[in-house]
């Protein structure tokens, strides 16, 4: 049974993808993270992945465009900690080894979904509608 | 960053502090949202404290986020009682 009950706060939803198991990374029109839950987390190239904290990060932040399949599937195997959909559009979702990937309310061309079954958990942009671009890698961190 | 091999364990070792200025310099968040979302960590849904201590002092794994209750004998809990990052700001 999929979980989709997700918690509203005033700026935000909490997915319920806690203790969820990241268990494939495929790189298509967007990035496609699928959860040992079958929850898929689909991202565009525009997303940042960093090791810790974002902010923290400034000069390790990698937007997923910047790297390859090998690179990311170093995440697998890490479990879900935080999920969260704002509702300005931005998301973030971290994993117990620290990794954690952003997508900023600024960015506006990067599709950002989840997606439970055949229902849509939290979408900022439809994934069917958004052809993800693939920003240049000097642009503004 | 990515130079380990081994799947899910190119991550960052535990760091675990109750310090909230070394958890605001280690996430670079101001202290005032730190603590605001270990509040809110405490205060959410399902967490009902240690007996009559509702509200234990917590350690956060600055790596993760993750928050670890002191337990009453003075050591940390394994359990994790929730995530700052439900509650701090968006990343813009």
């Amino acid at each position: 049974m999929i979980r989709t009950e997700l918690t509203e706060l005033p700026d935000r939803w909490i997915l319920p993808l806690r203790g969820d198991k990241l268990v494939k990374i495929d790189l298509n029109e967007n990035v496609m993270l699928t959860l040992d839950s079958q929850i898929r987390i689909i991202l565009g190239y525009g997303a940042f992945l960093t090791l810790g904290s974002f902010w923290a990060q400034k000069e390790n932040r990698f937007r997923i465009n910047e790297l390859n399949q090998d690179q990311l599937d170093q995440i697998l195997g890490s479990t879900v900690v935080s999920a969260v959909g704002f509702k300005n559009g931005a998301f973030r979702i971290v994993f117990d080894t620290g990794w954690q990937f952003n997508v900023r309310a600024s960015d506006e061309s990067v599709p950002a979904a989840v997606i439970a079954g055949d229902t849509a958990m939290w979408v900022r942009t439809r994934p069917t509608d958004a052809v993800s671009e693939r920003p240049d890698p000097s642009d503004d961190r | 960053m990515f130079n380990s091999s081994k799947r899910g364990g190119g991550g960052l070792p535990r760091s675990c502090t109750g310090n909230v200025g070394k958890i605001s310099k280690d996430l670079d968040r101001p202290s005032r949202d730190v603590n605001d979302a270990i509040h809110a960590v405490k205060n959410r849904g399902g967490w009902r404290g240690f007996g009559a201590n509702k509200n234990p002092d917590v350690v956060v794994d600055t790596s993760s986020g993750e928050a670890y209750p002191k337990l009453p004998d003075g050591t940390v809990s394994d359990e994790s009682i929730g995530n700052l990052y439900d509650y701090l700001e968006d990343p813009d």
